[in-house]
């Protein structure tokens, strides 16, 4: 055997290692990103399905338990919800959030009376009488419907495309019912409304924490859990 | 001779054992004058490390919380709205209280979790070492410390200027007038000196649910760890809010580690918070 010979039977061989190794490892990054595409179809689809069908959620936590029977008070006046985000929330959302409010207590049909007061002079601005009457008649009791917007971001949309990050919007309120006379409290909520969802908007998050404001104002019942979460 | 050697031994041994006895006596007073000087050393070492380390923040570059590879890989993402912006110098505050969280969720918040969101920001923050000292106080009453102040404010205004300034004051000795320019100078040299202030924050838990790792196992978006707390910043002195935040944690198990992460949504809450607060104490440093 002459030494040319066995160099070049090493040097096919040392090619042939090379490429075997190249094939496995080439396989390998292929199984590797096939497994993960899978998976991320196999986890991503579903979630993303799940977080368009139930991706605007509530979550309400009870401060003070409504203890008293309020099917006595058929008059309501609803207050301005008090900013404490300032300028981080846009005032167009703050007067849309009030708006609804009252709009929904008032689809709900169980006050005859419903009273908006205006923050800065806070003395009636509007007068819904659901009743129809003309004279107000002084007996019933008077509902307060107070509070404070807690907490507010309107999310990132594209993180949310991407499913990485802290990017959902929220919108945090805390309800207060007042009886008018006594100025005594007779429940307390905080309820806070989560937007996950890729097409949500801020306005839906606005209108359904005013569905759930009109809820709590509307209830006759007493509340029994300590924090309720709806999906 | 063994008799007689016994006495030599004894007289040999004895100055040894006075010395002793007298150095054994005289090392009490020694320590318990060494006492107060070795806690003043130790208070100056711990004054010296916390300067330090705020110059060490002279190149300091805040957390991007809601996305990073750390949220990435580990999850715990947050986000910090900044309501009212700090006012004023954060480096003059040498010490920081915490108050007690004060629960707006009602029962979801227990005394327990409370204890352990309170403890986790304590550590983290003097294992920063930006503070001379952090300690959880109860509660904390802007009105009464603003009265208070106020209270203080009057009374020193009106015996300064009643000893000082009134025209009616009789014409003193000249030891007197001496003694009211040293004041007038001591006066002085105290509004000179570096500020040390006491920072106070107060949190407010407006979201709290606890989140369950099963869940985050399933690829349903279920299980969430949330955590949102406000954040507001008081002047112990004066009782003014001199800043406000609020910071939101969140672990979904959507992170690389998934469920399995260490991380949960109070970690994503201490790392915003100890981040905010390094950033303006860096801020003012520069």
């Amino acid at each position: 055997m002459t030494p040319t010979n066995t160099s070049a039977r090493r040097q096919g061989l040392i090619r042939a290692i090379c490429k075997a190794g190249l094939i496995i490892s080439s396989i390998g990054v292929a199984a590797v990103n096939f497994g993960c595409s899978v998976r991320s179809v196999a986890t991503e689809v579903p979630s993303r399905i799940f977080r368009e069908v139930h991706g605007l959620r509530v979550r309400s936590y009870q401060l003070m338990p409504v203890t008293d029977d309020l099917r006595a008070y058929t008059r309501v006046e609803i207050r301005p919800l008090e900013n404490l985000m300032l300028d981080q929330i846009p005032e167009l959302t703050v007067k849309q959030l009030n708006t609804e409010i009252i709009n929904r207590t008032r689809s709900l049909n169980r006050f005859e009376r419903i009273t908006q007061v205006d923050q800065a002079t806070n003395s009636a601005m509007s007068t819904s009488d659901q009743s129809g009457a003309e004279t107000i008649t002084p007996g019933p009791q008077e509902l307060i419907v107070e509070g404070s917007i807690d907490d507010y971001t309107p999310g990132i949309p594209a993180l949310r495309y991407i499913e990485q990050g802290n990017n959902h919007a929220v919108l945090t309120v805390r309800i207060k019912l007042k009886d008018k006379q006594t100025a005594r409290i007779l429940g307390e909520m905080n309820i806070t409304v989560e937007n996950t969802r890729v097409t949500s908007n801020v306005e839906r998050m606005v209108q359904k924490a005013a569905d759930e404001v009109a809820e709590f104002v509307g209830k006759t019942k007493r509340y029994n859990t300590p924090m309720e979460a709806r999906y | 001779m063994l008799r007689n050697q016994g006495p030599v031994n004894v007289q040999r041994a004895l100055p040894l054992a006075l010395l002793l006895i007298a150095g054994l006596s005289a090392t009490c007073p020694a320590q318990s004058l060494s006492e107060q000087p070795s806690r003043k050393v130790a208070e100056g070492a711990r004054m010296t490390n916390f300067i330090e380390n705020r110059e060490k923040l002279e190149h300091y570059k805040g957390k991007n919380g809601v996305l990073s590879m750390k949220t990435v890989v580990l999850g715990g993402d947050f986000r910090v709205t900044t309501v009212i912006p700090f006012k004023g110098n954060i480096a003059d505050y040498h010490r920081l209280e915490i108050a007690r969280p004060i629960s707006l969720v009602g029962g979801a918040l227990t005394s327990q979790v409370s204890n352990h969101q309170l403890e986790r920001l304590k550590s983290q923050l003097e294992e920063k070492g930006i503070f001379e000292s952090v300690t959880v106080i109860d509660t904390y009453s802007a009105a009464a410390e603003t009265r208070l102040e106020k209270r203080i404010q009057t009374t020193s205004n009106n015996t300064g200027v009643e000893e000082l300034d009134s025209l009616d004051s009789p014409i003193g000795s000249f030891t007197d007038m001496e003694a009211r320019d040293s004041r007038r100078l001591r006066q002085d040299h105290e509004t000179e000196r570096p500020l040390d202030l006491t920072l106070v924050t107060v949190i407010e838990v407006l979201d709290y649910a606890k989140g369950n790792r099963l869940k985050q196992a399933l690829p349903l978006d279920l299980g969430k760890s949330i955590l949102t707390v406000r954040l507001r910043y008081y002047d112990k002195d004066s009782g003014k809010e001199i800043g406000r935040q609020i910071v939101s944690g969140k672990q979904g198990g959507s992170s690389l580690l998934g469920p399995l992460s260490p991380r949960d949504a109070l970690s994503g809450v201490a790392d915003g918070f100890v981040d905010q607060v390094t950033r303006r104490v860096a801020a003012s440093v520069r």
